[in-house]
């Protein structure tokens, strides 16, 4: 008998703080992304202080704001601040709080699309941005206008080619690499597999811009080209330079899931291909080709994942006509985070779709990411 | 009379600085249901991939209906093997996995259906056709490999250690199952095992090998009854291995008595090694035995006991499997016949190494 009572904790109380760091750190910004991309803020909510020592307040493009019910704010003009006309403007528009601003005698600006950059980059950087998310609305706005803009869509599909091609090519160079790699002495195999790693330790920006020294107009190869008496070549932004860089940058992650399912084969299974009567190319095709392709699905995945939304590799290495997703969605996040979100948005449910693609024929699921050493 | 279908001339082979295979010499006859039986690590596995082409020998050449084959890749010799592992094709269903052959071999399709078919009725495999290899179990795993195998019309099949996997009553089937096949087909089977009564079940002739080199060849018969040697005896079923002398032809003295036996040809008054099976000696009241011992074990077995039996004077234990029981402590005689008695070259017997003699034994 115990003079206190026994105060027993589940263990599994100890793991709830890791599934909650696990649920904020890693998923709160993903919900985030899609909670913005069937968002959009209330426009013409924005608040700017002109002038200063003015007392005016200046309301533009009131129209589609509608306010039937207060007919003092439901057009454009001028108004003077009385102390409570924002008061009124946002308890409209959020339709809960009341925002209160603070400002001295100013002279107040309600722009239409304040987001849109220009607005205050140039011609109003005495601006003061006020308030920022007052209010939202849920819509698909965002989806519908990507797939309405041609301009877009023509980007989006040509990161999809861009991506499309250097996997490919990374697949066409990675797989015989793999099993070159594969089939060598184990103290060689190591060495070698290091050399093909040794460039991952090197930031991946320096690497582009390396890429850039050799190739630009002035670069090594050109000299070197131009010595020899050889016409200069335009290597530089295009389109063609950004698949040599993604090749470059993603074919290890080619190589090391395809090198890993390679070693992991029976050596057996091939043994009995050639007692079967298969030769070297037979048993390459109707067995090793076959019984790696889990490791070709995770290098695909690996390769294309990153390559549809990698942004910096063409902002360094393309030119207008090789812009891709990733670059749009970089330079759009930051004047309208909420079609950004939807681009995003949109890449994510196409790798996602893909990633479930390709782990259908991954059948022990176990490689998927397993190639990262 | 049968012939010869693969020859093997002084072969020799290392493996990361180990010599595998000593200078080994075997010739198999064409039709022949042939074991090489031996512990891990005496050559077996790889004497059959030299045979199938897999491993290449530094030394000795190997020889296929008497055409020279050391150069031929495995794809082209006119063996199939069936693997320790099985090594089916994961990513192909039964019915691929027998095909497979066929198909590289380019025959028409037409023709590989029934051929297949034919295969899996052989191997009792009706109706498996289309399920996935990696949901069939390990005995059906392995009529899978056999029946690639055998597909393929081979002239020789090699089987290395294929039943090691399975359980010992599923085992058991299998092997009567195999000696049926290869009856059956007329194929050359050379199997390899470490499991003697797999291969005295099975074989025609059975090779025993030891540290890459053979001890003895002969019929299952000839490998129980008349060892060669103190290795093949102790290998092949349990024993009784002791010194004695040979005083003359047919007579040899164990354990200070002088015994009839069926041996001759080692001169006189020379060492030898004697083996008696324990199943062979027979269990008699005290006075009526030829040599004379005390119980120190007795375990029931199931079809005997399984008794150790300390000899009186001299230094040795006899394993004895009888159907009568003596009780522990009791001193009983025990006699053995002429033919029970095999009689080897014994001048350097190691006798330390068997099970049945206690160590003093083997630092005289």
């Amino acid at each position: 008998m115990s003079r206190f009572p026994k105060f027993r904790v589940k263990r599994s109380v100890f793991a709830y703080p890791y599934v909650v760091f696990a649920i904020v750190f890693l998923i709160a910004p993903l919900l985030l992304v899609v909670f913005y991309s069937i968002t959009r803020p209330i426009d013409n909510y924005s608040v700017y202080l002109d002038h200063e020592n003015s007392p005016e307040v200046i309301i533009d493009n009131l129209d589609f704001i509608g306010y039937e019910e207060d007919p003092t704010l439901s057009e454009s003009g001028t108004y003077y601040y009385d102390g409570n006309v924002l008061s009124v403007v946002n308890y409209r528009k959020s339709n809960a709080e009341t925002y209160v601003i603070h400002f001295e005698n100013g002279k107040i600006s309600l722009l239409e699309e304040y987001f849109n950059g220009e607005l205050f980059d140039d011609t109003h950087d005495d601006l003061k941005f006020l308030n920022r998310l007052t209010g939202f609305y849920f819509t698909l706005d965002n989806f519908t206008r990507f797939f309405n803009n041609p301009d877009s869509m023509k980007v989006f599909l040509r990161s999809l080619y861009i991506a499309f091609v250097s996997t490919v090519l990374c697949l066409l160079l990675g797989f015989p690499t793999a099993y070159v790699l594969s089939k060598m002495k184990e103290r060689w195999r190591n060495f070698v597999s290091v050399m093909f790693l040794l460039p991952m330790w090197m930031n991946f920006l320096l690497r582009t811009y390396a890429w850039r020294t050799l190739i630009e107009k002035t670069g090594i190869i050109n000299t070197v080209l131009e010595a020899v008496g050889l016409p200069a070549q335009n290597l530089m932004y295009t389109q063609g330079a950004v698949i040599l860089v993604m090749v470059y940058d993603f074919l290890p992650f080619m190589i090391m899931p395809i090198y890993n399912t390679l070693i992991k084969l029976d050596r057996t299974v091939l043994e009995a291909s050639h007692d079967l009567g298969a030769n070297y190319y037979q048993t390459l095709f109707t067995v090793v080709l076959p019984l790696s392709l889990p490791g070709i699905a995770s290098g695909i995945t690996m390769t294309f994942v990153p390559s549809i939304t990698a942004f910096a590799i063409s902002k360094i290495m393309g030119g207008t006509q090789s812009a891709t997703i990733g670059e749009e969605i970089e330079r759009v996040f930051n004047n309208d985070m909420w079609f950004g979100s939807a681009m995003s948005v949109i890449i994510m449910v196409l790798m996602l779709a893909s990633m479930f693609f390709l782990s259908g024929k991954d059948k022990e699921g176990e490689n998927l990411g397993g190639g990262l050493i | 009379m049968s012939e010869s279908i693969i020859r093997l001339e002084n072969i020799s082979v290392a493996l990361g600085g180990e010599q595998i295979l000593k200078d080994l010499n075997l010739t198999i006859n064409d039709k022949e249901f042939v074991t090489l039986l031996g512990p891990s690590g005496c050559g077996k596995t790889t004497t059959l991939r030299i045979i199938g082409g897999f491993q290449r020998q530094d030394s000795g050449n190997v020889f296929f209906a008497d055409e020279l084959i050391n150069d031929l890749p495995p794809y082209k010799r006119n063996v199939n093997t069936v693997f320790q592992k099985y090594a089916l094709f994961p990513h192909l269903d039964v019915f691929d996995n027998i095909a497979y052959g066929l198909n590289i071999k380019k025959v028409p399709k037409s023709e590989i259906k029934p051929r297949v078919e034919e295969m899996l009725a052989l191997v009792n495999l009706r109706g498996f056709e289309h399920r996935d290899v990696t949901s069939l179990s390990g005995g059906q795993q392995q009529r899978v490999a056999i029946a690639r195998a055998l597909v393929n019309k081979p002239h020789v099949l090699l089987l290395d250690e294929p039943l090691g996997a399975l359980d010992l009553k599923l085992r058991k089937e299998m092997q009567i199952e195999l000696k049926n096949i290869q009856i059956k087909t007329g194929i050359t089977f050379i199997y390899v095992t470490h499991d003697q009564e797999e291969a005295l079940t099975m074989s025609d002739t059975v090779v025993v090998m030891k540290g890459g080199e053979i001890q003895q060849i002969g019929t299952p018969q000839d490998i129980y009854n008349e060892p060669e040697n103190a290795f093949v005896a102790d290998f092949i079923g349990e024993s009784n291995i002791l010194p004695g002398t040979m005083l003359e032809d047919y007579r040899v003295e164990i354990c200070g008595r002088l015994f009839e036996c069926v041996d001759k040809g080692f001169g006189d008054d020379q060492k030898v090694g004697i083996v008696v099976r324990p199943e062979d000696i027979e269990i008699k009241p005290e006075k009526e035995g030829f040599l004379k011992g005390k119980v120190k074990s007795c375990v029931f077995k199931g079809v005997h006991y399984e008794m150790t039996i300390e000899q009186v004077n001299y230094p040795y234990t006899w394993l004895v499997h009888s159907t009568d029981a003596a009780d522990v402590g009791e001193t009983v005689g025990m006699c053995f016949y002429p033919n029970d008695i095999h009689v080897m070259k014994g001048e350097d017997i190691d006798y330390s190494v068997f099970s049945a003699v206690p160590e003093e034994v083997g630092e005289e």
